[in-house]
């Protein structure tokens, strides 16, 4: 069994371990987990941070390892941040992120898609909006062509074989579908 | 975003991230990615807009623009253009210098308002205003089911134009047909009586404070408020005997009623405001029609004509809207067939002016007929004297060398 330890060493008594969906196991700090609401709740429910409990790991089937790695790196940088406030919930004119995120967050777009379903999978909000509000900052401003472009969406249009008359179709080739994650207990509030 | 990165498949995110994803874009690139594909429109419909508060309003003038409007927020505004052949939406974000052209192939304008009302769980709308004839009035019947507030505008004048207006939208809460009417529900706090003295709201010049409460089928009250306008109060009086008693009941004010009888008769109407308006009598008795217009403005006006209206009956008519103004002059040059009729209409009158131009025993008879008790002026000037006195209340002004000895019902004598 390979354990992935962050910075600081965390002991038996408080900490847990975190099975990835391709069988890598981490070793999470309890002071870690309280930024994910999903994993806060499930220690919670089964007393984990008592040291008298036998701690199972918890698997997290829809984690890959190097997102979990990725994950824990954004928990340990903000391990000493204030509870993340849910009051930025709509669009603001102004916003600015740490150097340090930015460069997180430079990621290519599948990794970031990636990381986005991670974060809402694990609940942990700073991170959840954090991308959110960058990927909607992608789309600020731009035309309907011009979106379709940065989505790759072909186009919503097409002749009808008959008649050649334009009419309305869902396109986008590249659009299989709204993706269905819903195992988070409890999603962030909107 | 890396160079060479592959788009990022924001269609392909689970709900919430979507969700949240679109609460971050304003409103202006919301309605954009709507726009982007029939799916997009379903997402971005999705992610609940309904309890926005917000307002839709449709102007249709020379073209048709539909603004939509966040209250402290922004305001997107879309026009139609190139209807009905080559239909195209521009979408702008008010003050923001942005803009882009969406021609969506096969998008007609019920298309494009549907898109709207769609996308915003809406099928009806707040305000509608319509400038000139719409091509095709079924349009915004098969998309709009209602509107709160419809202003027709008075290039609209058509009667046939407007009932179909206003069975197409049937506004809930407000209409305002061309200039001078309004009608709208007020809150019960500012609501006001017919017995109510009418006040001059500051913030609304254009109209009076009170009004006409309309009981509706459904129990609710509406209230008719009026233009301060003196020129529209006068001709909506004339409409029906219910416009009338309606005008009757904001309690208007006169400063001073002067009627001229010459050739035609003309009565000049004086209001607090300044303004004045002037009713002419042409072929009076004969033909009872009479020529509202302004004292300043003698192109607008409008020519009143009830057949069976008399001279009689006109003034009695603005006598009782201006609940029997204070102050009312006669001006006589002449005699009326029936003076007894024209004396009755007029309750009391503050001053009595007779030409020089009558004899000695119409004179008379216009005197003993009028009875005047303030203020007498004969501007008879027989010897070329001119001299004035006053004496027991009735203060005259008296032309000739001596005078009329008039015998008062108490037996007093005035000269």
């Amino acid at each position: 069994m390979s354990c992935e330890e962050p910075t600081t060493s965390p002991t038996p008594e408080n900490n847990i371990t975190v099975v990835s969906s391709d069988g890598k196991e981490f070793l999470l700090d309890l002071k870690l987990t309280e930024q994910s609401e999903t994993l806060a709740r499930l220690i919670s429910n089964f007393e984990y941070d008592r040291t008298d409990v036998k701690k199972d790991p918890v698997p997290l089937g829809n984690i890959t390892s190097a997102q979990m790695q990725k994950i824990i790196e954004w928990l340990q940088h903000h391990r000493y941040y204030p509870k993340w406030e849910q009051n930025d919930i709509h669009y603001s004119t102004s916003f600015t992120f740490e150097t340090w995120v930015e460069e997180y967050l430079n990621i290519p777009n599948n990794e970031m898609f990636e990381l986005l379903n991670a974060a809402n999978y694990l609940n942990i909000p700073r991170l959840f909006s954090t991308i959110c509000r960058i990927m909607a900052s992608r789309i600020t401003g731009k035309s309907a062509e011009q979106i379709r472009t940065v989505l790759n969406i072909k186009t919503d249009v097409k002749n009808d074989v008959y008649t050649g008359i334009p009419i309305q179709e869902d396109s986008s080739s590249s659009e299989d579908g709204m993706s269905e994650i819903s195992l988070s207990p409890s999603p962030p509030p909107i | 975003m890396m160079v060479g990165d592959s788009p990022f498949p924001l269609l392909r995110l689970p709900s919430l991230p979507f969700r949240r994803v679109a609460r971050y874009m304003d409103i202006y690139d919301r309605f954009t990615l709507s726009l982007v594909s029939k799916r997009t429109k379903y997402l971005v419909k999705w992610i609940n807009q309904k309890n926005m508060e917000m307002n839709i309003e449709i102007n249709v003038k020379e073209k048709i623009s539909v603004g939509i409007h966040v209250p402290h927020y922004h305001q997107l505004c879309c026009s139609i253009k190139g209807y009905p052949e080559n239909t195209k939406l521009e979408v702008s974000k008010w003050g923001s210098g942005k803009w882009f052209t969406c021609d969506k192939p096969g998008y007609r304008l019920e298309d494009f308002l549907n898109h709207v009302l769609e996308i915003y769980h809406r099928s009806y709308v707040d305000y509608f205003f319509i400038d000139i004839l719409s091509p095709d009035m079924h349009v915004f019947q098969k998309t709009i089911k209602s509107c709160s507030s419809l202003s027709v505008s008075n290039e609209v004048t058509d009667d046939d134009y407007i009932w179909n207006i206003l069975k197409t939208f049937k506004p809930t809460r407000a209409l305002s047909l061309g200039r001078g009417i309004e009608h709208q529900i007020v809150p019960e706090t500012q609501r006001r009586h017919l017995e109510d003295t009418p006040l001059y709201d500051v913030s609304r010049n254009d109209f009076i404070d009170g009004g006409w409460d309309v009981r509706r089928k459904d129990g609710t009250v509406a209230t008719c408020t009026f233009d301060d306008d003196a020129y529209f109060q006068l001709a909506l009086s004339y409409v029906s005997n219910r416009t009338k008693s309606l005008v009757i009941s904001i309690d208007l004010k006169c400063t001073e009623v002067m009627i001229q009888i010459e050739e035609a008769i003309i009565v000049r109407i004086d209001f607090p405001s300044y303004d004045n308006l002037i009713c002419t009598f042409e072929d009076c008795p004969e033909n009872g029609e009479s020529k509202v217009h302004r004292l300043r403005d003698t192109r607008e006006g409008f020519t009143f004509h009830k057949p069976e209206y008399r001279l009689e009956d006109s003034l009695s008519h603005i006598f009782e809207i201006y609940h029997q103004p204070n102050i009312v002059t006669v001006s006589i040059g002449r005699l009326l067939p029936d003076m007894e009729g024209f004396r009755r209409c007029i309750k009391s009158f503050s001053g009595l002016y007779i030409s020089r131009d009558l004899t000695d025993i119409e004179t008379w008879n216009i005197l003993k007929t009028f009875k005047p008790e303030k203020r007498l002026c004969l501007d008879h000037i027989p010897f070329g004297n001119d001299k004035g006195m006053s004496f027991k209340g009735l203060e005259c002004t008296i032309h000739v060398d001596g005078g009329y000895d008039i015998r008062r019902k108490d037996g007093t004598v005035a000269t």
